[in-house]
């Protein structure tokens, strides 16, 4: 027979874990000044320029200081290629009395005056009323990817396994988010995509634990409830580990050789993937644990 | 080998083979033909050669006038650059012999963010338009004149000479549209930016006999069709009016209609009108559905006070017979036939109209009388270089995703690893020919989808090789370890998958077209993966299981 590893009995570990995590990141979030919103959310231009010569960033932003411009400027890319990207955000929102392509071209016009033969590679710009759009339909998404997950657990376990999941999948979504906000990565819409995988990536591992421990229940119908966790946690875990590497090993390719945009992305889902077997073994199978022993069945 | 087994491995290999074929108009060669103008120097068509012989491809002068570039990686943007170089009549690509009858294979296109191009989002002025009609506008009413200004648009957008441009109804009345390879942002946001014209005029049936007459002597465009450009439109449309005498009173324009699939407008046949407006478009009040005396459906409208005498005018007996043409930019979109004299400013348009049809004209003529304002919500235009560098780096990162994966997997199983190396392969040939077959458009986040589902791939894999190593060490046969092993693992495998596509699902239902992507590639390819790992991986299993006596299996 295996070891079992008693993974009930440490999980005040893990729930020290989690609080400690919520605390750091909830300070770090208020200490960057609330969450970095992308333009994509709050409206606002971002331009991407290519320099003729080497510059740097400090005589980029002394060039938008001059024009009055407040904004943010980032490397984009590999630095032989001289790129950078420039966003502003749209300061009050809904002021619609400067037209918004002047809005560019006068960060456009900051640039190439100070930068000659500088050539502006890509543009975006955002109104205010799409961002409120996407914040209102990202919720709506969660809640109701929520809500049918909970369904087909319900109809495929029982009700319990269905709450765990969704304590569990709560708990990562909350904590990738407060993650962006800790290190300070910009919340646009990749990033929500992101979000959004790393709950149903975390959904699956869980599934994965819940589904063994469901055989195991008719297996070991005369042991504990606490038995039978540790029992499939620790038979579940040579897999949880193995594809959590392989995963992991395709988004670590993602984060190193990706472009400006995509590395942030891969960063949370690296973090988010992590939380997702942490989530399952100390949070979604303790819920249910926890449940049973308010209830006197465990 | 059982009879079975047979039949399953001709089933797998026709799927494959099938898989194979409908993805090689994606990564297969391309041929970009160009066509020259007639008067184009011999300069210009050694310019293109260099410019293409430098960049990699292989160059051929078919004749007089025409080159064939032919190589890996054409787009859409490459096209469009080309019909922009001096000298240079058309450039269309060459279909793949997959994209013909039967098999009717598609290609996966490349984002704005791959090839490079822009992406506008327009929302209709809805507070000016309630201001100008002094109500607040019902859903209902946001609905109709959203789908107004798409008509515009439709009307309008292919002016910019960009092949293969997209335009998509959005939430809340905004409307998407994307132009890959554009090199001016500016005139196209000029030309977007303006109301549309709507005009109706009088049809001059004998000059237009005489045009369609013109154009049924040349051959060239009974097999073609009309030119799709503006630009060779308008030539050809002076050639007419030249040729056929047309007097200073008349102008010769093309009819318009659309194509069912592709929503495209295309030109049918020319039509001459009078140049002398008989009503302006906002002559006409209101135009909406309605059903005439037959139970067919029509299109009802009322014309203003000013307008009800225009319109007597023009319905006067002496036009009767006639046709009154509606244009919009320049365009006709529809020659209803003059039947009665109408003095009461109320009348239809009757006609065999499907249901679109009748939704198209009414959105038409209340252009005319309630232009709507359009405003630019959203703007992202991407440089090629950009593009390319993303499209690299995206693949490099796939690319390596695979090896890594495949040596770990192999690493750690041997032999099964090989098997599963072979499904992750497998799977992604799966991926991409459902995804050429749904004609997708990859962006650089569906690029992050590719390489996430290589890692999850594997997870069925695992799941499954983790369960026969724990049959098997509980003592279980090997035969009987594999076979216990994919049955225990099914469920798990299918309620594991079924969340994340649920997930997966709603996500591809977000308006967004980066989210989209992702969602759309991370689906399919969860559905592949499932397939490859519980049906032919197991099959594979299967064969190894008809061994007699096997003893040990490298996992």
């Amino acid at each position: 027979m295996e070891r079992t590893i008693k993974f009930m009995e440490y999980r005040w570990i893990g729930y020290l874990i989690t609080l400690f995590l919520f605390i750091i990141f909830i300070i770090g979030t208020i200490k960057r000044g609330g969450f970095n919103w992308g333009i994509d959310f709050v409206g606002g231009y971002k331009i991407i320029v290519k320099f003729p010569n080497p510059v740097q960033l400090s005589e980029i932003r002394r060039a938008l200081e001059n024009a009055g411009i407040k904004g943010e400027v980032q490397q984009y890319g590999d630095e032989i290629n001289n790129e950078y990207v420039i966003s502003t955000r749209l300061q009050e929102r809904g002021r619609r009395d400067e037209s918004q392509s002047q809005g560019i071209t006068v960060i456009e016009n900051a640039i190439t005056s100070a930068f000659p033969n500088t050539l502006v590679v890509g543009r975006e710009e955002v109104g205010p009323a799409i961002g409120d759009y996407l914040k209102k339909s990202a919720l709506y998404l969660i809640a109701w990817c929520l809500v049918f997950m909970m369904l087909y657990l319900a109809f495929r376990f029982e009700f319990r396994f269905a709450v765990g999941a969704l304590v569990a999948v709560i708990h990562d979504v909350l904590l990738s988010l407060l993650f962006c906000g800790f290190v300070g990565i910009e919340i646009n819409i990749p990033i929500v995509a992101g979000v959004l995988t790393i709950f149903g990536y975390s959904i699956n591992d869980t599934i994965v634990v819940y589904d063994r421990i469901r055989e195991n229940m008719e297996n070991m119908a005369k042991q504990s409830f606490k038995e039978i966790s540790n029992r499939s946690i620790s038979q579940t875990l040579n897999r949880t580990i193995l594809t959590t590497v392989t995963t992991l090993m395709a988004v670590l390719c993602l984060y190193i050789m990706g472009e400006a945009i995509i590395n942030d992305f891969a960063l949370l889902l690296l973090f988010g993937f992590t939380m997702g077997i942490f989530s399952t073994v100390f949070v979604a199978t303790p819920v249910i644990y926890e449940w049973k022993r308010l209830s006197k069945e465990a | 080998m059982k009879r079975g087994a047979v039949y399953k491995l001709i089933f797998i290999s026709a799927v494959i083979a099938f898989a194979v074929i409908l993805i090689l108009p994606t990564v297969g060669k391309r041929e970009l033909v160009i066509t020259l103008q007639d008067g184009a120097v011999a300069d210009q068509a050694d310019a293109i050669v260099a410019r293409y012989t430098r960049d990699g491809y292989e160059v051929t002068k078919k004749s007089e006038n025409t080159i064939s570039v032919k190589g890996y990686g054409l787009n859409d943007a490459v096209m469009n650059e080309a019909r922009t170089f001096p000298g240079v009549k058309d450039a269309k690509f060459v279909p793949h012999w997959a994209e013909g009858k039967p098999i009717k294979a598609r290609r996966i296109n490349l984002g704005l963010d791959l090839q490079g191009g822009m992406q506008l989002v327009l929302i209709p002025k809805f507070d000016v338009l309630e201001r100008r009609l002094g109500k607040k506008l019902s859903e209902s009413d946001i609905e109709e004149v959203s789908q107004q200004a798409l008509e515009l648009l439709r009307n309008r957008v292919d002016q910019f000479g960009v092949s293969e441009p997209q335009l998509r109804r959005r939430q809340s009345g905004a409307i998407e549209i994307q132009l890959p390879g554009v090199r001016d942002p500016e005139a196209v946001k000029r030309l977007i930016g303006t109301t549309g014209r709507v005009e109706y005029r009088l049809v001059n049936d004998e000059y237009t006999q005489k045009a369609e007459e013109w154009l049924q002597g040349k051959t060239e465009f009974k097999e073609k069709g009309l030119p799709l450009e503006p630009a060779s439109q308008r030539a050809l449309l002076d050639e007419i009016a030249k040729d056929i005498n047309l007097p200073p009173s008349l102008e010769v324009l093309f009819y318009f209609e659309r194509v069912p699939q592709t929503k495209k407008l295309i030109p049918v046949r020319p039509m001459v009108l009078e140049k002398q407006l008989s009503l302006a478009g906002d002559d006409i009040s209101k135009a909406y559905r309605a059903y005439d005396e037959y139970g067919r459906l029509c299109v009802s409208f009322s014309t203003t006070t000013e307008g009800a005498a225009k319109f007597a005018e023009a319905t006067s007996k002496k036009n009767h017979g006639k046709r009154l043409a509606i244009v919009i930019d320049n365009k006709v979109r529809s020659a209803p036939s003059i039947n009665v004299h109408i003095t009461t400013g109320h009348a239809q348009i009757q006609g065999d109209f499907t249901l679109e049809e009748v939704d198209t004209l009414v959105s038409i003529i209340k252009e005319g009388a309630l232009p709507v304002d359009l405003e630019r919500a959203e703007e992202r235009s991407v440089g090629p270089s950009i593009g390319v560098d993303a499209m690299k780096s995206g693949f490099k990162a796939l690319g390596i995703a695979i090896v890594a994966v495949c040596l770990f997997m192999i690493v750690y199983y041997k032999i099964s690893g090989i098997i599963s190396a072979f499904g992750v392969i497998l799977n992604i040939v799966f991926m991409l020919s459902i995804l050429s077959w749904l004609n997708f458009t990859l962006t650089l986040p569906g690029i992050a989808g590719f390489i996430l589902t290589i890692g999850m791939a594997v997870d069925a894999n695992v799941i499954i090789y983790e369960r026969i190593k724990e049959e098997i060490k509980s003592g279980k046969s090997v035969k009987l370890a594999i076979t216990s092993g994919f049955e225990r693992a099914f469920w798990t495998i299918i309620d594991s998958n079924v969340t994340t596509l649920i997930a997966a699902f709603i996500l591809s239902q977000f308006g967004t077209g980066p989210i989209k992507g992702f969602a759309v590639t991370l689906s399919i390819g969860v559905l592949t993966s499932m397939f490859v790992a519980l049906y032919i991986t197991k099959f594979v299993f299967e064969l190894i299981s008809m061994k007699k006596n096997l003893k040990k299996l490298s996992i």
